[in-house]
């Protein structure tokens, strides 16, 4: 059994926690609860017709107050870059700690999932910077923690590359 | 530092460290066996860890972390158990590394009321602007409209 630590990253209330709770346990907590430090989830899955577990570092988001500890991504195998769709900052917060962690823990696979698809009316986020942020050569998907859509997907696919099989 | 502390307090201050912090250590070996453990293992959900078993199965949080390849890691307010966050100091020597979990609980349930309502602020504030453009960006469509 192949065991993997990916983390989650991304500013504030961009939906982290979200997107583990419906991933790990398929439901959705509409309620925002800040994380604090990091909370860690497991879950296995089959990818590339291997058994997988996943520990899922959650980690407190990038905010006014504290930056993101990076030295919580140790020992990962990638992450997913979690980017709020109906607020373009954090868009740019996520560019910055993609960045960070290059650079201070080095490169690692990563996927790209802009959340909250089900406030499509709202976005910030509009075609132009997915293209862009795809031009990169980056995975960049959409989904919504509310409604599941694209969950499993971008999990599959931070999987996928994080046992070397993208 | 230390060295100014009477020698008389030092040990009381140590144990109210400890007291306080409700430390939990393993000694593990490169090929990630636990070596010795001890301290207040069952907090962090460690519970019994036998010599040489595979301390990536009583914890799996350790994960992709160890060996340490002589490289000391600190991580803070790593949440180990449901409800208990710990500082998870990661000590590299030349045989071995060490593992020391120190309660950090308090400090987050502490952190975790100022920080959601800081951010409440910071999304509230976020939002207002938001609401500010979408009306100033209206008022300049019905200008145009005259």
């Amino acid at each position: 059994m192949i065991s993997k630590k990916v983390c989650m990253l991304g500013a504030f209330a961009v939906g982290k926690t979200a997107l583990v709770g419906r991933f790990i346990s398929s439901i959705f907590e509409d309620k925002y609860i800040t994380t604090v430090g990091v909370n860690i989830k497991k879950k296995q899955i089959a990818v590339a017709g291997q058994e997988v577990t996943l520990m899922i570092w959650d980690l407190a988001g990038e905010d006014e107050f504290q930056g993101v500890q990076l030295a919580h991504m140790r020992g990962a195998a990638g992450f997913l870059l979690v980017i709020d769709g109906t607020r373009r900052s954090t868009l740019e917060t996520a560019l910055k700690l993609q960045e960070r962690a290059t650079k201070e823990i080095g490169a690692m696979p990563f996927v790209v999932i802009v959340n909250k698809t089900d406030l499509l009316p709202q976005w910030e986020i509009n075609d132009a910077d997915l293209a862009d942020l795809a031009a990169r050569g980056w995975t960049v998907l959409k989904g919504s923690a509310k409604s599941g859509a694209g969950v499993p997907e971008a999990f599959e696919a931070l999987a996928t590359r994080a046992i070397g099989a993208a | 530092m230390a060295a100014n502390i009477p020698k008389g307090l030092s040990g009381y201050l140590n144990l109210v460290a400890l007291d306080a912090r409700r430390p939990a250590f393993v000694r593990v070996s490169p090929e990630g066996q636990v070596i010795e453990a001890g301290g207040e293992l069952a907090r962090y959900g460690l519970g019994e860890l036998p010599t040489g078993s595979a301390i990536e199965d009583a914890a799996p949080f350790l994960t992709g972390l160890l060996p340490l390849a002589g490289r000391s890691a600190t991580l803070r307010w790593v949440e180990c158990a449901p409800g208990v966050a710990a500082d998870v100091h990661l000590v590299a020597e030349e045989a071995h590394d060490w593992v020391l979990l120190l309660d950090a609980t308090e400090e987050v349930q502490a952190r975790q009321a100022m920080q959601q309502r800081g951010n409440e602020i910071t999304l509230e504030r976020d939002g207002l602007a938001r609401r500010v453009r979408e009306l100033e960006a209206e008022i300049e469509r019905l200008r145009g409209g005259r």
